[in-house]
């Protein structure tokens, strides 16, 4: 596949097309196929399954779309074309869609000019959450021959009984953007969804997956065709003569500085507002949303300071800035993307959102602040820019932070190598298939085996296991048992569940009412979200922010969204009143997603480099290590200096850490009294996680007090209260990998990670709705009762719950890597236990303080006596 | 009864199951009982199991475990769901039959949540047991105005209900009873009512001049955790990860 010339393919591929085919594509290319087109269409064409692995800008849309452009026009010239769907093309992003029918709109015109045709005889259609109800009765009675939709929309249509009938005429389907689908739990979704799209058509429609590059193409080959079919994978070449991508990193922070939060975020205003200046478009990454707000806001509104010399800005900063995440209003987003594909933006800020699909035209470069979360993720962000012909693509990581810039060293060297991390697919994930068999019932009635059959069909749930299957239809008919003890009045009776979805009766299943139909539809899909509040300014909808964070608004406060400043009204259920007001920021909201993190292989590499260079320095000096930095990570001298700076503060107050040992340093807690415990390891942050609450679990069953649990890439830091402390001998047993399992799950018992997890794990498989219908959610109990009550009532409910399974295997398989810590531990590893004074210079680079987990050894009654006798105590000591 | 593990305020004995009992008139009062929560979250669509009849009678057994009580006043939120719900009447009907055979009768005086009330107590099964009284306007107990609060009350002595009052310690909530010379907030009986957490500025300014104080419980015990504008300092709001975030390069 890789071998094939193509010159000699691209004749042969236009060969392939039909004579008013080929007669637009020469017209409107010249120069003929793209590579990636010319090795695509010969298998789409030969109706193969094929995965096309190539990188932005080649082309791909058409690569996926023309052969089969052309099949419907061939059979248009034989009036063959009858009325009804033919392709389905799913895309992971909404807007991606839209960018997909705007550019088939090109050729389906200029087809139909070389035709001479009144209208175009093929007839596209988009369908997603956007669409109206209108045109999504207009799509169902008149379906058009090519239907672009989401993953939602698809698995919604698909549960539908009016659809039942149009699947007959599939024969294609397109997934876009597969790479980015792999991974994640929507994938796993999007996999079953595809098989009862073939299942209802009768026959086994041809699949299609355009991809990004992605190393090996295997994982992501199997999770478009399942383990029963095969899989073409194309992988085209670069062109010849595109240039090679730039990107280089950034240092904030010059040699002989600390870390400073204030001083560094003025320079990242300084170095954006020069990008900007020097650019026609800018695209920022900001990882996090509220971040995303901050930027967009200081851009927006930072008055000339002492450090501006007063120039005022080339553009219109209220009008060419813009932010841009998933938080903000559908409306607000596509404006932001069409004045940005129409080049009427100097800058977008965005969190990740703007990471795939739409073109965003004349974007000249990207900048990413902090990590952007692996290698992938890196070159896609920077493959935002260059899309014109013969433009590179050229990107800056922007590290505010001596660990920082280590860290984006090895991503940025990794990036420019195109060693991107291996792709995953989620293995048989229990929610998703509560929420597919859903679908199924609310389709039509659905025996049993065949259903059982259809998963084993797809990817994700090849392994599926008979018992769990079984378990997830009885936990929808509400007839998972209890067993004996539990709270139920009738020990080992079924537990009352309030409202089953699903009958189950002769290996048959369907569901129980036209109301459990109406509760898919509004909450069908795996994305997810804190619970969010919608935030209405001045009569406009914005955006939403997270609802515990609206909670505790009061009037007057004021926060940002969209770049604006903001204050607060009222909050009416979850709709969130505010009024728009100029000048100072307020606080900002609040988000929670998972926080980026090196790949192992990228953790490993840091610690590696570390390790070597407190080596060389001890051997040749200073400037020799200054040296050997700036050539191995490929760093400016200044940037080389500001890490050399790190390691020599680590070498003179502790040491740095050899990759074959642990380290662990022990410190006084800053804030509480009592000492706390840093432990370096050549880790990622899951393998860390892992560890680092293994560890939590030993230490708290020897001291029974709570702890608190911070982890990080390359380590993790543990609190222990006022009287516990931890003696050489300890270590030993601390690290040992015996029953490393058990105590991971223990230590995972013991936080919050579970309920948490449960929340979202409970909306997936529709056991709480997300979007319960108007007017009767349930307020008493609060935002956090699935977490705080229905995970310990259903725990003492039924144990074996899928539900309970699905949470503890995402937790120990999807967030943490358990494996790569016990890999680790089995070198066994050096123990190094050193006392300090204060945090070692590692310990605040890598494991910064802040956002620490308690871990509950004691009771909860333990820690309301402790608050107490405290607090009583400290009112005795007061004269007053 | 052990001292230490329930509290006496002005005639009232305060139990950690979120109950006032009144000893010499052999009659307790509690809360926000809000029963059949399971089928008001059921009919907006979720599927959770059945759990606050069982949770309420196990906690009301505790309670008769510790004093003679003849009567058991509700004062207010009885149920969960203010629309008609059968299920919920059923649990109604379940609870007061349990509390007949133990001699004890029902009283409640109806909340917000308890619109629907009536339209429950007439779907009576034949078998029931009398009751339970709704009453018509707030109950007097000992010179004590029982009323739910969600609206203005007269009285010289009043308690009430309604607010779900909470101390927050680290991520786990106690239940807490606000008591001063003449007025008293009951926490909630439910364990399903997330609550208003005293600690805040919120909370702690919503009745001034009434100089409460908190007593809040771990399930088992009482503790008296002094003036409740003295509670803010020491635990402070939990809104630390504000600041955190806003300039993290």
């Amino acid at each position: 596949m890789s071998t094939i010339d193509p010159m000699v393919e691209s004749g042969k591929a236009l060969g392939l097309l039909s004579e008013p085919v080929r007669r637009w594509f020469a017209s409107e290319f010249p120069t003929g196929p793209t590579p990636a087109q010319a090795t695509a269409w010969p298998p789409i064409f030969g109706g193969e399954h094929v995965l096309l692995v190539s990188p932005t800008g080649t082309g791909k849309t058409l690569a996926g779309f023309l052969a089969i452009l052309d099949r419907l026009f061939r059979d248009q010239a034989t009036n063959a074309l009858k009325p009804g769907l033919r392709c389905v093309y799913v895309s992971p992003l909404r807007s991606l869609g839209y960018d997909v029918e705007r550019n088939l709109s090109v050729p389906l015109a200029g087809l139909q000019a070389t035709l001479g045709l009144a209208e175009s005889p093929v007839q596209v259609g988009v369908r997603t959450g956007d669409t109206s109800a209108y045109d999504r009765r207009k799509l169902r009675d008149h379906p058009p021959h090519i239907l672009i939709t989401t993953p939602e929309s698809l698995s919604l249509l698909l549960s539908q009984s009016t659809w039942r009938d149009h699947w007959r005429g599939v024969e294609h389907v397109i997934i876009d953007e597969v790479h980015a689908l792999v991974p994640t739990k929507r994938g796993a979704d999007l996999a079953v969804s595809l098989e009862r799209l073939a299942d209802a058509s009768g026959h086994d429609p041809q699949r299609v997956g355009l991809s990004a590059t992605c190393r090996p193409p295997d994982p992501v080959a199997r999770f478009l065709v399942g383990p029963s079919r095969s899989c073409r994978v194309v992988e085209a070449p670069r062109p010849a003569d595109s240039p090679a991508l730039e990107l280089e990193v950034d240092s904030l922070l010059r040699p002989g500085e600390g870390p400073h939060r204030g001083l560094t975020y003025r320079r990242l205003l300084r170095r954006l507002r020069r990008a900007i200046e020097a650019n026609r478009t800018t695209v920022v990454f900001a990882n996090t949303r509220p971040m995303t707000e901050r930027i967009t806001h200081d851009l927006r509104h930072q008055p000339p300071g002492r450090d501006e010399r007063g120039e005022a800005p080339s553009y219109d900063r209220e009008t060419d800035v813009a932010a841009h995440h998933s938080a903000l209003d559908a409306g607000r987003r596509r404006e932001v993307e069409a004045r940005l594909k129409a080049g009427g933006l100097r800058a977008v800020v965005t969190s990740t959102s703007l990471e795939l699909g739409v073109d965003i035209g004349t974007a000249d470069l990207t900048v990413q602040i902090g990590l952007p979360g692996g290698v992938a993720h890196c070159l896609q962000r920077i493959g935002r820019s260059g899309h014109r012909v013969g433009a590179a693509p050229r990107g800056v990581i922007v590290a505010a932070s001596a660990s920082e810039v280590a860290g984006a060293a090895v991503t940025a060297r990794a990036a420019r190598a195109g060693a991107i991390e291996p792709l995953s697919m989620i293995e048989s994930p229990l929610d998703v298939v509560c929420q597919q068999l859903l679908g199924m019932a609310c389709a039509e009635e659905t025996s049993v085996d065949s259903a059982f059959a259809l998963f084993r069909k797809a990817g994700p749930t090849a392994d599926l296991d008979r018992n769990d299957f079984q378990a997830c239809l009885d936990f929808l008919a509400g007839e998972l048992s209890s067993p004996a003890g539990a709270f139920e009045p009738d020990p080992g009776a079924n537990p009352r569940w309030t409202s089953p979805r699903i009958w189950l009766r002769n290996g048959w299943f369907g569901v129980r009412s036209r109301r459990v139909q109406r509760w898919l539809w509004t909450n069908i899909g795996t994305i997810t979200s804190e619970e969010s509040v919608s935030v209405i300014a001045d009569g406009k909808a914005l955006g939403t922010i997270e609802g515990r964070y609206a909670e505790r608004l009061s009037p007057g406060d004021r926060f940002v969204l969209d770049g604006r400043t903001l204050e607060f009204r009222r909050l009416d259920g979850l709709l969130l009143h505010a009024r728009v007001v100029g000048g100072e920021p307020g606080a900002l909201p609040i988000w929670h997603s998972d926080r980026q993190a090196l790949s192992s292989e990228l953790a490993a590499e840091v610690a590696e480099f570390r390790a070597e260079a407190a080596r060389r320095a001890t051997l040749d000096g200073p400037q020799a290590v200054r040296d050997w930095l700036a050539d191995a990570l490929e760093l400016r001298p200044s940037a080389a200096s500001v890490v050399a700076e790190l390691i020599e503060a680590q070498d003179r107050y502790s040491e740095t850490p050899e990759v074959n040992a642990l380290l662990v340093e022990e410190f006084p807690s800053g804030t509480e009294p009592g000492l706390t415990y840093a432990f370096h390891a050549p880790l990622n942050r899951a393998a860390c996680e892992a560890l680092g609450r293994a560890i939590s679990a030993r230490v708290g069953r020897k001291f029974g007090r709570d702890l608190a649990l911070q982890t990080a890439d390359l380590g993790w830091s543990i609190r222990l209260p006022d009287d516990a402390r931890i003696a050489d001998e300890d270590l030993e047993a601390l690290t040992s990998l015996d029953g490393l399992d058990d105590d991971v799950l223990e230590g995972v018992d013991r936080g919050d990670l579970a309920a948490r997890r449960f929340r979202h794990v409970a909306a997936t498989a529709l056991m709480v709705l997300r979007n319960p219908e108007r007017g009767k959610r349930v307020r008493v109990g609060g935002l956090l009762w699935v977490s705080s009550r229905l995970y310990p009532l259903v725990k003492a409910a039924c144990p074996d719950h899928p539900l309970l399974r699905e949470t503890k295997r995402e937790v120990l398989r999807d967030i943490l890597d358990v494996d790569a810590a016990a890999r680790w531990l089995a070198t066994r590893p050096r123990l190094r236990l050193r006392r300090l004074a204060a945090p070692s210079p590692f310990t605040l680079a890598w494991i910064s303080p802040g956002a620490d987990e308690p871990l509950h050894f004691d009771t909860p009654a333990d820690a309301l006596r402790r608050l107490h006798a405290r607090m009583t105590a400290s009112t005795a000591g007061d004269p007053t | 009864v052990s001292p230490s593990t329930c509290h006496l305020h002005e005639g009232w004995l305060l139990t950690p199951e979120a109950a006032a009992i009144r000893p010499e008139e052999a009659t307790a009062v509690v809360a926000d009982v809000h029963l059949g929560y399971e089928w008001s979250r059921g009919n907006a669509g979720d599927c959770v199991p059945a759990h606050s009849l069982a949770e309420t009678v196990d906690r009301l057994e505790r309670l008769l475990g510790r004093a003679k009580i003849r009567k058991l006043v509700v004062a207010g939120d009885l149920v969960e769901s203010a629309r008609p719900c059968s299920r919920t009447a059923a649990d109604v009907f379940r609870l007061n039959d349990w509390l007949h055979e133990r001699g004890v009768e029902l009283v409640v005086v109806p909340g917000n949540h308890d619109r629907s009330l009536s339209w429950m107590c007439a779907r009576r099964p034949k078998s029931a047991a009398p009751g339970p009284i709704v009453a018509t306007s707030d109950v007097s107990v000992a010179g004590w105005t029982i009323t739910h609060g969600h609206q203005p009350c007269e009285g010289d002595r009043v308690m009430m209900g309604h607010h779900h009052p909470v101390l927050n310690v680290a991520r786990f909530t106690a239940p807490c009873f606000l008591v001063g010379p003449r007025l008293m907030i009951l926490p909630a009986f439910s364990l399903n009512a997330a609550g208003l957490d005293v600690a805040t500025a919120k909370g702690n300014r919503r009745w001034p001049g009434h100089e409460l104080r908190c007593v809040a419980s771990t399930g088992a015990e009482l503790l008296d955790f002094g003036p409740v504008q003295s509670l803010a300092a020491p635990i402070g709001r939990p809104s630390g990860r504000i600041s955190n975030q806003s300039a993290a390069t």
